[in-house]
């Protein structure tokens, strides 16, 4: 369980992106952080990742203080995080590399079938196109079996036919490790999509709206839930989409 | 390689045109016909340039060389630590326009006439230009390479073998093309100095003599090896930078 408390991310006294935040994620959920671009989701997604130090506040997991040292934790940033001069099967490799921690070909080839990565992972990540990207970026982080999986916008820069895909195969990745999972995004169809709770960030405070539509397709509820988070970020509808 | 070799029947016949073009239209001993200097050239080549050869592309290789390995991890190191890059970048800014071939005569008093003198002013001039441009693509790198490995506790060492040297490498190869033609300006100078070896001296040593064959034939040389020199990290640049 990840729980957040008082978590004030302050740069100077003008800018304060994180003020005061509280939330709980249980185990095995999705949470979608959602807010308007530059509102501070990623600033909040960097200090629970131990990119930023907090102002102040705490971040635990499983009642441990959350850190790069005590927890797995799989960062998928921005634009995919993927490094253009590694092919993609060392992309993927890259994070187990590094911190020491092995694992089996079976496991491996299972996440590389599952995203059907079989053709490219000799490729280097220019050459390939953003779908594709996307997935080694999930491989990468699925084969680096975290405690914690931090996703920035996994799916923003995806167009509408390869994002849905793309969701599509995460849930379907998810539902088979279901490691806890904080993502970060400006879409409210996606957080409906993804999300066991969704988050919205607004003026660095934080509202928890539950979403218990994940694994229906009840549209008026859905409908309804939709019309309450545009309402609460009080801005037009479009701009969330 | 094919690529090369267009690059250079196209430029010889350029410089070679425009050069007996002048030649002509000059007439006179001071421009020869390219024709006489490379016939020349041909002739005097393996008695008398060769050795001459060998001593400049020594002292330019093990200059460059050392300027490459102290101003690649510096660069690295002053782009990546903001405590670095303020405690160093001052310096930098103080000792990069300072005219470092006027410290020549010093340099040749503390280090010797010989060939260690000649390649530090080479290393000292060059090492800037690599140390600042490395420092500024660092700096400006897209951090968000850096938040996997940091949220999984990489440690400094990781950062830089996984990303900042790969990544930095095709602005290495773009500023030791800058440094190269500084550094050949620059050997030219220095070989005019306690040295009867190298082009620069070979160049010198035919003007003064008023051998102007002689002299264009090192001057062709000295263009030659430049030019090989660039073709060399064109080569490099395509077989190691594959992204």
């Amino acid at each position: 369980m990840l729980i957040i408390e008082h978590l004030t991310i302050q740069y100077n006294k003008s800018s304060i992106p994180v003020k005061d935040v509280s939330f709980v994620l249980k185990k095995g959920e999705i949470g979608c952080v959602l807010g308007l671009s530059g509102i501070g989701k990623t600033t909040l997604l960097k200090a629970i990742g131990g990119v930023i130090k907090p102002t102040s506040g705490s971040i635990t997991l499983n009642h441990c203080p959350l850190t790069p040292d005590s927890h797995l934790i799989g960062y998928v940033s921005q634009e995919y995080g993927l490094y253009p001069w590694k092919n993609a099967k060392t992309n993927i490799t890259l994070l187990n590399k590094i911190h020491n921690k092995p694992f089996s070909s079976d496991f491996f080839n299972e996440i590389i079938c599952s995203l059907n990565l079989q053709d490219i992972l000799k490729k280097h990540p220019n050459t390939l196109s953003g779908g594709q990207k996307q997935r080694i970026a999930l491989a990468r982080v699925f084969l680096f079996n975290p405690d914690i999986m931090l996703l920035d916008e996994p799916f923003s820069s995806l167009d509408e036919i390869t994002r849905n895909a793309a969701q599509d195969l995460f849930l379907m990745l998810w539902r088979k490790y279901k490691p806890t999972t904080l993502l970060v995004t400006h879409s409210v169809d996606e957080a409906l999509k993804l999300g066991h709770s969704i988050f919205i960030l607004k003026n660095g405070i934080m509202d928890r709206i539950a979403n218990p539509n994940i694994d229906s397709e009840n549209a008026v509820k859905k409908e309804s839930i939709k019309k309450y988070i545009v309402e609460k970020l009080n801005i037009g509808k479009e701009s969330l989409l | 390689m094919k690529q090369i070799l267009y690059k250079a029947i196209y430029l010889t016949s350029a410089v070679f045109l425009l050069w007996y073009m002048a030649s002509l239209l000059i007439h006179s001993k001071i421009i020869p016909s390219p024709f006489v200097v490379v016939a020349h050239t041909c002739n005097i080549f393996q008695d008398k340039i060769l050795i001459h050869c060998f001593y400049s592309l020594k002292r330019i290789g093990i200059g460059i060389l050392a300027a490459l390995a102290i101003g690649w991890p510096a660069g690295i190191c002053i782009g990546y630590f903001k405590w670095l890059d303020k405690l160093i970048s001052p310096l930098i800014y103080f000792f990069y326009p300072t005219p470092k071939i006027a410290f020549l005569p010093i340099i040749m008093l503390l280090f010797g006439l010989g060939d260690r003198s000649k390649i530090i002013i080479i290393t000292l001039i060059i090492i800037f230009q690599i140390l600042l441009s490395l420092r500024d693509f660092i700096k400006n790198l897209d951090h968000r390479y850096y938040f996997p490995l940091i949220s999984i506790g990489a440690k400094p060492i990781d950062i830089f073998i996984h990303i900042l040297i790969p990544a930095s490498l095709p602005r290495l190869l773009s500023s030791i093309r800058i440094a190269l033609a500084t550094s050949i300006s620059v050997l030219f100078f220095a070989e005019n100095f306690g040295t009867t070896y190298g082009l620069g001296y070979y160049i010198m040593d035919a003007m003064l003599r008023i051998n102007y064959i002689d002299m264009y034939s090192g001057i062709l040389i000295l263009s030659l090896i430049g030019f090989l020199l660039f073709a060399l990290i064109d080569f490099i640049e395509k077989k190691l930078i594959r992204w």
